[in-house]
């Protein structure tokens, strides 16, 4: 019996953390698929001139299945930048991120970079050199990145 | 021949598995502690885990495991090649007039320095101790996975077993200690 008192001793504190610790997962996958797509609206923006005169072309035809602790399954899409004969995905990996609201990895040939958002739609390029450097995306970065890694 | 100077710094078997216990407990609520910083912002994470999934968060706090496995492994043995040398010495400059401590004598007018833990010290337990030379057996074959550990893990051990746990490196080296802690 008094074991069993204190498994619902246990069960009752986990419960009081997680009403005072709540978070709103639904809300939260809502805000993450949201950022991502003002995330690609504002690339396709960047390189909207390029893409017209034929240097480069967007597709995003590609999904990609997702399935996170709280969060559960959901799918969204990645992005592929084709410029020559050279491809850059940037490719979401989830919204339980250590430190940010969400993660996207960009890979060419050449390697990969991170794109993390320690604030809501505040986005950075995140590097481990080992030590973690991070900068922000904008459009003379993005573009710099973009020929980093092809 | 110049006599090896004991340092007395010895490591018991005992406070190495006690460190383990407490190095396994912090990694745990260490681990606790960065997983938190994903649903509680609350909790500012380390640096180095930004950017970091929860399947890569696991991979690394597996892997940290891992090593701290292998280097409470490697204490383990090391303490009982420790053990194993200073019994040896202490035998041969205390004219010990056991059977063993007969044969260790020789062994070091022979050889001095170069006293072989597998050849010259363990052969000689295993003749004496006939019964449970399965005990230093097992031992010889543990020392190929410290000897693995000890020199930078670049081959593919042929260890005789898949994995040696701190479990199973801790049973090994405890009935060589209560080997010669039983004497002869």
């Amino acid at each position: 019996m008094e074991n069993i008192d204190s498994f619902e001793e246990f069960l009752r504190k986990k419960k009081d953390e997680e009403n005072s610790n709540r978070t709103d997962w639904p809300a939260r996958l809502d805000k993450w698929l949201e950022s991502i797509d003002v995330f690609y609206m504002q690339i396709r923006e960047w390189l909207t001139e390029f893409e017209q005169e034929g240097f480069l072309r967007i597709v995003m035809d590609k999904e990609v299945n997702l399935n996170e602790e709280f969060v559960g399954s959901y799918k969204t899409k990645r992005m592929d930048i084709y410029i020559g004969n050279d491809l850059i995905s940037i490719i979401p990996k989830g919204t339980l991120i250590i430190g940010s609201y969400g993660r996207l990895d960009m890979r060419g040939t050449k390697g990969e970079i991170l794109i993390i958002q320690p604030e809501w739609n505040d986005w950075k390029f995140a590097k481990r050199t080992p030590r973690l450097e991070t900068w922000d995306v904008k459009a003379e970065s993005f573009k710099k990145i973009l020929q980093d890694l092809v | 021949m110049a006599r090896v100077a004991l340092s007395g710094q010895d490591l018991s078997i005992e406070f190495v598995w006690s460190w383990y216990e407490d190095q396994k407990e912090a990694l745990f609520d260490f681990r606790s502690k960065v997983f938190s910083a994903i649903s509680l912002s609350s909790i500012l994470p380390n640096e180095k885990f930004i950017g970091m999934t929860t399947d890569e968060l696991n991979a690394y706090f597996e892997e940290s495991e891992n090593e701290l496995e292998h280097l409470v492994c490697f204490d383990l043995i090391s303490a009982t090649e420790s053990l194993l040398r200073s019994d040896f010495y202490a035998r041969v400059y205390n004219k010990d007039k056991s059977g063993l401590g007969r044969t260790f004598r020789e062994i070091e007018k022979g050889f001095g320095n170069k006293i072989s833990l597998e050849e010259h010290i363990i052969n000689s337990w295993k003749e004496i101790v006939v019964a449970r030379k399965s005990d230093f057996s097992d031992f010889l074959a543990l020392l190929r996975y410290r000897h693995w550990l000890a020199h930078g893990r670049y081959w593919i051990p042929k260890l005789g077993r898949e994995h040696y746990s701190p479990s199973v490196t801790y049973n090994i080296v405890e009935r060589v200690f209560n080997i010669v802690d039983d004497g002869q």
